[in-house]
């Protein structure tokens, strides 16, 4: 067991290591581990700059899902559209980092342009999940979240749609911060659903998440999205006796998995016992929350990605192939977009386009906006009332890869839990809280009010504390060499 | 024109104008807003609609437009939005164009010159697309970015019953507005004013919705006069061929100007479907009531009103008053040259200064660019000019040459180069007499033919006298002299 892969970053500091020193043996160890684990598409040779930055991250190397730019990076987002792109500019959250001390050792895996929830719907095939061979590492920050867990990240950022930093977070037991919608610029993050897409963290510890999104908050005039608001890491000494949680059962209780519910319940016993109050906080309007984030999520993303059509990208495929009769310029965009796009980004595709249509519009996008204002209204509503909401990440631990690949409906519904923060532009926190049957982790999700990332951050150490997650002896950063 | 009855239908034009505003930065960017560069030198990964890049909206080109909105009695909307309009087309980097589609940015407004008016239907902020090339083999494109996301402002009119003449005029006015406020060359021929002119027939002159019968899109039409020539023969078009009984399909057509008749382009297919999308990437753009009156409070006095002003308080000719407002410059110029002139009796500082701005200052002046370099000779130094013709220090002619020295030489005051050219003074009475005898002795001829009564024979003599004079003598006067010296002769 190596320090590297088991210290937090606030452990490693103050136990006096050199972040520099673990971050070395992290690139190292990714070459070798990679093609097992398939948790990078690219590992920068240069990660290590002429002269480590000084700053709160100074040494500490990441991972950064590829859909993150960088630049003269190869931000294809597992897409063969883009398999021969370079962007030649970065994302604001890259230089963030970079400007703090944060190293980047490369690019992470993940579904095809964020569309997807197990990391199976990539060009470089399946993220495997460092717990257990042959399960899902979640999707569709999975490459960031393994890489995280098995030690060869000290964080990792990733982007969170409809659940995609936090699901990878619950099936490899870490913690996953998604930030409040706009509080961390989305300048350089490739969309997938812009009135969604959120840069979101990956980490070992809350405090860890806390530090790293210190560095990302912040307004950003590149992107006219962003909010102007900072964020400080709260004082530790903060007590949460006397905040009140709010646990949406109607939307949880039908659906987890008996696993879930009965570790949810021991979660929700530590949290009384650390002086909280837990009370019912019924979410009505989040049942149909997953149709009216595909619908919507669809519908941004078919406008998008309609820019991969071979004329700056994904033009390898000859114009012609594939293709019945139009414009040569229509032959090439078939052409295109039949080769360069996986049949997960097809259907959304498709999806989008015709709930967007004449005829269609009305009876699919517009009823699906007037329910993400319903259910925003609702659950701000309901903030006001409680300090935030609790509930599980998902309503099971990982699947086994491939066991979702023919049913889309029911790998839609694995974000189901996800989804509701989301679509409300809430901030949320996983952190994990035990293990199931199978000994693979599970997890809690913390939603708190708009800009409310402080108060999740103090919830959310008081739980793990609690909780001690991190000291299991299954853990993959026990476990590996 | 009157309608032409057509089943009790009218003829009418509505029009969809796209102007260049005239930012430093392009919609979107921080890109140069400008045309002649280089092919995709202008660009950056926003306007490429690289991945992961992300729009942000210029603050001048929402003002400029608003200025364009408050000039023409528009409603501004207190919040307005971009939508995506999707279609894939090569120009088009991340084929879908950014628009204001559901929420404009301003509605309604009227514009009226020469008595002819349209309603506004409705003003929006959006994106140019990318410049279409050859490409380096045959059957290719090339693109060039620089245009990509420029900013254009889009004017819809409202239906009108417009003859082509009054198409042209409003044009023209609206060109002549767009210059004056400073927010676009406005010109149809570089296509930094770009209108399309929807032709079809109203049922009732009043009513201007909605559309009836068929109608024709009328595209890549040039200048004001190609566009009042391309509606009047698609208005012929259409009557003849409803009058045949054929029912006319909607087309679209340009203007052929060698032929001078309109041509298919293509039909007009069924109604494309853009699938709108809310742009999710821009908030919406809020214009708060005390930005609107700061807006309209620095919006310059109007064409149309300095015009008007210009006649009551000048005593200018109202043809006088539109050609010096025809462009701002120019009016201003003429208003401080008046204003230096104001301690002359009535209005005469204004008028002298009007006919010689109209005559000697104008086709001297390129007033092509939107914001022209200054007049050679500065109000101040033509006003000094002015004075000595007025106070009859100077004759107009030899005024006239030191207009032409003080333009190759402006620091100078007229004063000086006058007497540099030796016409310093108009001349006396006994030098001028000494001409006009110099003048018949030399023309003995001309004499004769005044007396056999051609008035021509005088102007003859007054040229002589000019000439003799080196531009000294006052024409008028000579002419005064010398018909006393015929009329003497005469008697005699
Ligand atoms: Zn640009």
């Amino acid at each position: 067991m190596s320090w590297w892969r088991r210290m937090t970053m606030t452990q490693a500091r103050g136990a006096g290591r050199e972040p520099v020193a673990g971050t070395g043996a992290m690139a190292a160890a990714a070459v070798r581990e990679g093609r097992t684990l398939n948790a990078f598409t690219w590992l920068d040779p240069a990660w290590m700059p002429p002269s480590v930055g000084q700053g709160p991250l100074a040494g500490f190397g990441c991972a950064v899902k590829a859909n993150i730019c960088g630049a003269g990076w190869p931000n294809d987002c597992a897409s063969a559209v883009l398999s021969h792109y370079r962007s030649p500019y970065g994302s604001t959250a890259v230089a963030r980092l970079q400007a703090a001390g944060g190293l980047c050792l490369g690019l992470a895996n993940m579904d095809e342009f964020g569309m997807g929830s197990s990391c199976e719907y990539s060009t470089y095939g399946p993220v495997q999940n460092p717990w257990r061979e042959g399960f899902t590492a979640g999707g569709s920050s999975g490459g960031s979240a393994a890489a995280v867990a098995a030690g060869l990240a000290w964080f990792a950022l990733g982007s969170d749609t409809g659940g995609s930093v936090r699901l990878p977070a619950h099936c490899c037991g870490i913690v996953g911060l998604k930030p409040t919608y706009g509080r961390v610029s989305r300048y350089g993050l490739i969309a997938f659903a812009s009135s969604l897409d959120v840069i979101g963290i990956l980490a070992r510890s809350v405090d860890d998440a806390a530090l790293v999104l210190s560095v990302l908050a912040g307004p950003d005039p590149r992107d006219a999205t962003s909010l102007d608001a900072a964020f400080a890491v709260p004082d530790p000494g903060l007590p949460v006796r006397g905040l009140t949680l709010g646990v949406p059962r109607d939307l949880t209780d039908g659906l987890a998995e008996p696993a879930v519910r009965e570790d949810f319940e021991r979660t929700l016993a530590v949290a009384r016992d650390l002086g909280l109050k837990v009370v019912d906080a019924p979410l009505p309007a989040a049942a149909d929350a997953v149709q009216t984030y595909l619908v919507l999520a669809a519908a941004e993303a078919a406008s998008n990605l309609a820019r991969y059509d071979g004329s700056l990208y994904g033009g390898t495929t000859e114009p012609g192939a594939g293709s019945v009769g139009g414009t040569a310029f229509e032959q090439q965009v078939t052409a295109t977009r039949t080769a360069g796009l996986g049949p997960e980004v097809k259907r959304r595709i498709l999806l989008g386009t015709h709930v967007l249509a004449a005829g269609y519009r009305q009876r699919f996008y517009d009823r699906a906006q007037a329910h993400r204002k319903v259910l925003t209204a609702r659950m701000q509503e309901v903030l006001g009332v409680v300090d935030a909401l609790i509930l599980p990440t998902a309503a099971e631990g990982a699947f086994r890869l491939g066991s979702r690949l023919d049913d889309p409906v029911a790998m839609y519904r694995t974000d189901q839990f996800t989804v509701p923060a989301s679509l409300a532009g809430l901030p949320a926190l996983t952190l994990p809280t035990g293990l199931d049957a199978r000994g693979l982790p599970l997890s809690v999700q913390l939603v708190g009010p708009r800009l409310g990332e402080d108060l999740l951050i103090r919830l959310g150490r008081a739980l793990e504390e609690a909780l001690d997650f991190r000291s299991r002896k299954e853990a993959p950063w026990h476990r590996l060499p | 024109m009157a309608p032409v009855a057509l089943s009790g239908l009218h003829p009418s034009v509505g029009l969809e104008i796209h102007v260049r505003l005239l930012t430093p930065t392009k919609l979107f960017c921080r890109c140069a807003n400008r045309v002649g560069a280089e092919s995709n030198t202008l660009v950056c990964p926003v306007c490429m609609g690289l991945p992961g890049s992300l729009p942000v909206l210029s603050a001048a080109a929402v003002a400029c437009a608003a200025r364009v909105a408050l000039a023409a009695g528009a409603r501004v909307n207190r919040i307005s939005a971009f939508d995506r309009k999707h279609y894939f087309y090569p120009d088009l980097p991340r084929n879908y164009q950014i628009t204001q589609y559901a929420h404009p940015l301003a509605t309604g407004g009227e514009l009226e010159w020469g008595g002819v008016g349209f309603t506004l239907e409705r003003m929006h902020l959006e994106e140019d697309a990318a410049r279409l090339l050859a490409g380096p083999r045959a059957g290719t494109v090339a693109v060039d970015l620089n245009r990509a996301g420029t900013p254009l402002l889009e004017i819809v009119t409202e239906p009108a019953c417009a003859p082509g003449a009054g198409v042209r005029t409003w044009l023209q006015g609206l060109r002549r507005l767009l210059r004056w406020l400073e927010v676009s060359d406005g010109n149809l021929e570089d296509g930094s004013l770009r209108c399309d002119a929807n032709v079809g027939f109203m049922a009732d002159r009043n009513r201007t919705h909605p559309w009836r019968g068929p109608w024709t899109e009328l595209k890549n039409l040039n200048s004001p006069g190609m566009i009042g020539r391309a509606v009047d023969h698609e208005v012929e078009r259409l009557t003849a061929l409803a009058q045949e009984g054929s029912t006319p399909v909607h087309e679209t057509r340009s203007w052929d100007e060698k032929a001078g008749r309109t041509r298919l382009l293509r039909y007009k297919e069924k109604t494309r479907d853009y699938r709108y999308l809310p742009e999710p990437d821009l908030p919406p753009v809020v214009l708060a009531p005390s930005q609107l009156e700061e807006l309209a409070a620095a919006l310059p006095e109007l064409p149309a009103a300095r015009e008007e002003r210009f006649q009551g308080q000048y005593g200018i000719s109202a043809e006088a008053a539109h050609t010096l407002c025809r462009d701002r410059v120019l009016a201003d110029y003429f208003e401080d040259v008046a204003g230096r002139l104001a301690g002359l009796p009535n209005t005469e500082g204004a008028t002298l200064a009007a006919n010689w701005i109209l005559t000697e200052v104008a086709g001297r002046w390129n007033l092509r660019p939107v914001r022209p370099e200054p007049f050679a000779v500065p109000p101040q130094k033509l006003a000094d000019l002015l004075q000595l013709l007025a106070a009859g220090k100077l004759a107009r002619p030899a005024a006239k040459q030191v207009f032409a020295a003080m333009l190759a030489d402006p620091g100078t005051p007229p004063t000086v180069l006058a007497q540099r050219l030796g016409l310093d003074g108009v001349a006396g009475k006994a030098e001028l007499e000494t001409w006009c005898h110099q003048a018949l002795a030399a023309a003995p001829g001309a004499a004769a033919s005044w007396r056999q009564g051609k008035a021509a024979a005088l102007d003859h003599l007054v040229g002589r006298v000019m000439a003799l004079s080196g531009g000294r003598a006052d024409p008028a006067r000579a002419r005064e002299v010398l018909q006393g010296l015929l009329q003497a002769e005469d008697s005699n």
